[in-house]
């Protein structure tokens, strides 16, 4: 994949607007700012569809990468936008570094701490900054 | 907002919730943005605690103490807190 990607994703309380322009996007920032509620969306969404009450505008398809399964997740997708919420190990590992060079996907990656092992832009941290409905990502 | 369920709580406040009551634990920190550093020092205040952090939190302008455990120094306030932290996170 190559360029950028505009990510649309609501539901009735909140609307994300963001776009992403390389293969490796950190979120990071103060708590409670909706870091997790966004991946929680792109994870509903994935799963359940328009059932899930959410919307979700991309070119591209949009999950989440989770738990200890994360490898198996990984296989089955292609030139897709992967969210990654904190609180997964695996995303410091060495391992994971690997593998996802061997894919064609980009990634959202939701962390404060240090990925030694990944080669992404000082200039693609972001944090999330909402204003009222609408949430944005902001550096 | 109404009544958050546990589940729908930040990491952060779960954090901060988990330190406050469960004092003899050692959390990650790290899942606490900075804005939940002014509630750690205040809980440091009334008794010692000890957090795992994977990453540099800023704990403001003001004086603190804090023992970083890797090396055993005592510091006072960030200038002195980042050139420790940053060889580790």
């Amino acid at each position: 994949m190559k360029g950028k990607y505009r990510i649309i994703v609501q539901n009735n309380k909140i609307k994300y607007d963001f776009e992403i322009k390389r293969n490796i996007t950190v979120i990071r920032g103060d708590s409670a700012t909706g870091k997790t509620a966004l991946v929680d969306m792109i994870q509903d969404f994935y799963e359940n569809g328009v059932d899930s009450g959410i919307e979700l505008q991309c070119s591209r398809t949009c999950a989440v990468l989770s738990g200890r399964n994360w490898k198996m997740q990984l296989s089955v997708l292609h030139n897709s936008i992967i969210f990654i919420d904190e609180g997964n190990p695996f995303v410091t590992s060495t391992d994971f570094a690997e593998e996802i060079q061997k894919t064609d996907n980009y990634y959202v990656i939701v962390t404060r701490e240090s990925l030694d092992a990944l080669p992404y832009s000082v200039n693609e941290i972001y944090g999330i900054r909402d204003s009222g409905k609408y949430g944005y990502l902001t550096k | 907002m109404g009544m958050i369920p546990p589940v729908s709580l930040s990491g952060g406040v779960k954090t901060l919730i988990l330190i406050a009551n469960v004092p003899d634990k050692i959390f990650n920190a790290s899942t606490c943005g900075d804005n939940c550093a002014k509630w750690i020092l205040k809980l440091a205040a009334e008794r010692e605690v000890t957090i795992n952090l994977r990453h540099l939190m800023d704990f403001g302008k003001g004086e603190f103490e804090i023992k970083i455990l890797n090396t055993g120094q005592v510091v006072h306030n960030m200038k002195d807190l980042i050139p420790i932290a940053g060889m580790y996170v």
